[in-house]
């Protein structure tokens, strides 16, 4: 299986924690849509077999008109068939859902939301500089129902500072009750080059204690299990069957090929990825200069890639494939490793399976410094 | 002989020492375009890239003026306070000195303390304003400060810059004709003083001296002086950029021997070299065996690279005789090596040798100088050159430590913080001049083990950088010291130890505390930092427990980026020791020196 994403770099304003790619300035938004179909024109002999998946990122990916999301669609099915996907997913803002969009979005053969909802706290909303409040969260999983997307998934954060005094259990079952397939469940980073990044070197804002971590990771974990949804990554949950296809081939290192400024593709063992500045973009692609740089990944490579991505999902990775690429020696390194692991109760060997403990989830950089083969 | 002109230059760090010396190079044809690199002189890539002189070097320029030939022969010199005598035995060889001072910086302390070393010796000063082309150069400032100090008229001072080449012909003439030519005679017999030394791995050792009488020829029998060994003279020669052989070598002549010299330390820097058959009566003045000022231990990072450590040590030694180490182990790191330095950036320095000239990762502990400590039995003097081997408290009578007279230049508006510093670091204040209106040199009577803890980085933040230092030793004194332990889980580490004035121990404590906590990564237990004396806790921090290390999304576009970063972070624990449970960075050993 295999996928594609594209990347749409333009927000209404920027959100205090958010370090992706993107700018709030609109005026390029055709102009950019039009160079991401050059960019599909020109790598249409790239794309991957077995394309299941096709995924809108942003950004924003709700900004664009109904016009400029067909002019993609267009492009795209000169080369595939989307309405042959099994996911055709975008991301969506709540305050961006209405009637006339998902109708929209439904013509055009979108078949799954990611709704950036965050918080049902409207403290906490702008707090983040999000633009919505929790009316608008409400009303946008509302008319998802009412639209039936029977795939639709949410964007949660937690792990906010304890000034705002959130209520955890009421923003869960407000938001399950609307019976979301899929939850997306992010604790806060603050990133360099934020806002909150900003505050964090002015002292104003910290991390919150491990402790606290751990505990709200725990309590949400248990908290959704219990009303069905299944943690198939550190930051996932799912109804059953509702795990996200895109995301899951990324985490089995599968093919993807992605399109627009900073876009990443994963495609024959390199790793690629586009200029993340638009005017740089739209500049080099329209020359045709390198607008993108690759690195091939050695076998070593990606061994620790499979060890990193594996102890993020709950199936882990399986040790044999592992092995298979390995000297003895780097073996038996390997080996003494996971043991010395195991001891620590961080992770089980379960079925030649090596996969993190649940208690021990939030540590599985740690473990996977530990496994990695230099 | 009377065409012949030794200089050295003295300069302190960053004023451009290097770059001139280039530049002279250049004009005398003594290097062509295509040989030439920066810093030239400099073999060392350590030394290319912190912009410093290690070792000094020797070079012979020919130059035609008025129709004459000249031999110049320059010796550029170390210029840190660690290599003085290096310095003192370079200056010893010449008969003149360029004095190079930054025109936008004026004069440093270290300059000054090598100048008044040339003016001891006689030599004669030629003053040069170099970074001319700097737009912050302030020449007629700079100038009152050269004539304050070496009593010139303003004409004497040559204005030029390494980078553009301005003054370079006039320093040249300037060389032949204020520098004396060489003194001495060829006919008595040979006496000739080592300056420096290097090690060639496929012709053993190089040594470089000046001759002060006599002949030194090819094949002759030599003795060395001081260590009284001979040996025959299997090549001498001059020193171009490449060895240069001769016959002979007259009066006032700087060149080089080899003699089949193995150890670096059978040639002694200041020993006289002269004939086995007709040896001079009288050594060259001013030799010493240079002692060690400070010490530390150094250990592998994996016990097992001990014996690779001790190749690599005596390999470094070929090279550095004035790097000496003995065999000692610690409870804290296993086996490894009590070494002596000359100073604290010796110390860093051969720290960073072993790193990139032999790949080996080391820890080096905290540093301490050379106490002695007198038995309260029968007050045997007893030198300890390790806290850890500090004999139990009640069986010592008193103990004495190494003082030294330092001297500081500093802008006025700094004297303050300057003066509240060196108190505080146990200096008593001896003598303070105004060099002119607005710089001081402050003199303070110190203990060296200050010295070795931060005073550097605190000088200079408390003068905005304002400052220089220099220091020399003044023999011994009594003190009431203690000895401060670390525990870290519980357990003492040995490596952590030092010994501390008995006014500062808590304070002390409390920041060396601090900055482990701040250097120690967490781990998955709680770890408590401990800073005790005899069994007496005067600090607790505590590193919390490990509970996150996971970031929140990894998706397409975070793969490759993240999992460079692991391997990164995973290679960064390489550096690191388990001492009992906990897992300690490289650089926690040396905490005690960045203390805030």
């Amino acid at each position: 299986m295999s996928g594609i994403y594209i990347h749409i770099p333009f927000c209404k304003q920027a959100c205090h924690y958010c370090d992706f790619h993107f700018s709030t300035s609109l005026k390029s938004k055709t102009t950019l849509v039009n160079y991401i179909t050059k960019e599909i024109e020109l790598r249409k002999k790239e794309f991957p077999n077995n394309i299941n998946s096709l995924y809108l990122g942003g950004g924003t990916p709700s900004l664009l008109t109904n016009n400029e999301l067909s002019i993609i669609f267009n492009s795209l099915k000169q080369v595939i068939d989307i309405s042959s996907l099994k996911e055709v997913t975008i991301e969506v803002n709540p305050e961006d859902v209405n009637r006339e969009k998902l109708n929209f979005l439904k013509s055009i053969g979108v078949n799954r939301l990611s709704i950036g909802v965050q918080s049902t706290n409207d403290k906490v909303l702008k707090w983040m500089n999000r633009i919505h409040d929790k009316q608008q969260v409400l009303l946008s999983l509302k008319l998802a129902k009412e639209y039936e997307f029977e795939n639709f998934s949410i964007d949660f954060i937690y792990g906010t500072p304890p000034f705002l005094n959130r209520d955890y259990e009421k923003e869960i079952s407000t938001l399950i009750e609307h019976l979301p397939s899929h939850i997306s469940s992010y604790h806060l980073t603050i990133e360099k080059g934020t806002y909150f990044g900003h505050l964090e070197n002015k002292k104003e804002l910290e991390n919150i204690e491990d402790q606290k971590s751990e505990q709200e990771f725990l309590w949400l974990s248990k908290r959704l299990e219990s009303s069905g949804y299944n943690h198939y990554e550190i930051s996932n949950f799912s109804l059953a069957g509702k795990q996200s296809f895109h995301n899951s081939n990324y985490w089995k290192q599968l093919p993807y090929i992605g399109f627009g400024p900073g876009a990443h593709s994963f495609l024959k063992g390199k790793r690629r990825w586009n200029v993340s500045n638009n005017a740089q973009y739209i500049k080099r692609v329209g020359t045709k200069e390198s607008y993108f740089e690759d690195e091939k990944l050695s076998s070593l490579d990606l061994v620790n890639e499979t060890i990193m991505l594996g102890l993020r999902t709950k199936d882990g990775f399986d040790l044999d494939k592992i092995y298979s690429n390995l000297s003895r020696n780097k073996q038996k390194i390997l080996n003494t490793k996971i043991q010395k692991l195991i001891q620590e109760d961080l992770l089980t060997l379960k079925e030649n399976n090596i996969f993190m403990n649940k208690k021990k989830w939030l540590l599985s950089e740690y473990a996977a410094r530990e496994l990695f083969t230099v | 002989m009377k065409n012949i002109r030794n200089f050295c230059i003295i300069a302190h760090i960053d004023h451009g020492k290097s770059t001139l010396a280039d530049r002279l190079l250049q004009s005398t044809n003594t290097i062509s375009e295509r040989e030439m690199k920066d810093q030239a002189l400099d073999d060392m890539d350590i030394e290319r890239e912190r912009g410093i002189t290690i070792k000094s070097h020797a070079i012979q320029m020919d130059y035609v003026h008025l129709g004459q030939p000249y031999k110049l022969n320059l010796i550029d010199t170390p210029g840190h306070v660690d290599f003085s005598y290096e310095v003192s035995r370079s200056i010893a060889a010449c008969e003149g000195a360029l004095l190079i001072v930054d025109a936008s910086q004026g004069i440093e302390a270290q300059t000054i303390s090598n100048l008044y070393l040339a003016i001891e010796n006689d030599l004669e000063i030629i003053p040069i304003l170099n970074k001319m082309d700097l737009p912050g150069a302030m020449p007629e400032e700079v100038t009152d400060q050269i004539i304050d100090l070496i009593g010139c008229s303003e004409e004497d001072v040559i204005q030029a810059s390494g980078k553009t080449g301005l003054g370079i012909d006039d320093i040249l003439e300037r060389i032949i004709s204020k520098i004396p030519a060489p003194k001495g005679s060829d006919d008595t017999p040979l006496q000739a003083m080592i300056f420096d030394s290097v090690f060639n791995p496929f012709r053993g050792i190089i040594a470089y001296f000046r001759v002060f009488g006599g002949v030194i020829k090819k094949g002759q029998e030599v003795k060395f002086f001081n260590t009284g060994k001979t040996y025959h003279a299997d090549e001498i020669g001059v020193l171009k950029m490449d060895l240069n052989p001769k016959n002979e070598l007259g009066s006032g002549d700087v060149g080089y021997i080899i003699s089949g010299v193995k150890k670096a330390n059978e040639v002694k820097v200041g020993d006289t070299i002269t004939s086995n058959t007709n040896p001079c009566e009288k050594a060259i003045k001013g030799f010493e065996d240079v002692k060690p000022m400070v010490f530390a231990g150094i250990y592998p990072v994996e016990t097992d690279d001990y014996e690779e450590l001790r190749n690599s040590m005596e390999k470094l030694q070929l090279n550095d005789a004035s790097l000496v180490f003995e065999p000692e182990s610690s409870a804290a790191l296993g086996f490894g090596f009590r070494c002596g330095f000359l100073g604290m950036l010796h110390m860093e320095i051969i720290q960073e040798r072993l790193e990139r000239e032999f790949n080996m990762t080391v820890i080096t502990t905290v540093p301490n100088v050379s106490y002695s400590v007198f038995l309260k039995k029968d007050l045997n003097e007893i030198i300890v050159n390790n806290p850890s081997e500090l004999p139990e408290p009640s069986k010592v009578e008193w103990i004495e430590e190494p003082y030294i007279k330092a001297q500081v230049i500093t802008k006025t508006d700094y004297v303050g913080a300057v003066m509240n510093l060196c108190i505080e670091k146990r200096g008593e204040l001896s003598n303070q001049v105004y060099l002119t209106q607005d710089r001081v040199e402050l003199s303070f009577q110190m203990p060296l083990s200050e010295i070795v803890f931060d005073f550097y980085d605190r000088l200079k933040s408390v003068s905005r950088g304002y400052a220089s230092f220099d220091y020399s030793p003044t023999g011994y004194k009594r003190s009431d010291l203690i000895k401060l332990d670390i525990l870290l889980n519980a357990e003492q580490v040995d490596a952590l130890s030092a010994l501390v004035h008995r006014s500062n121990a808590f304070t002390l404590g409390k920041k060396i505390c601090l900055k482990l906590k701040e250097l120690i990564p967490r781990q998955q237990f709680e770890i408590p930092i401990q800073a005790a004396i005899g069994a007496k806790i005067v600090a607790r921090e505590t590193i919390k427990a490990l509970r996150k290390d996971v970031t929140a999304k990894c998706y397409g576009g975070d793969i490759t980026r993240k999992r460079k970063l692991l391997e990164k972070q995973k290679a960064g624990k390489k550096r690191m020791r388990q001492v009992g449970r906990v897992e300690v960075p490289q650089e926690a050993f040396l905490a005690v020196l960045k203390l805030d």
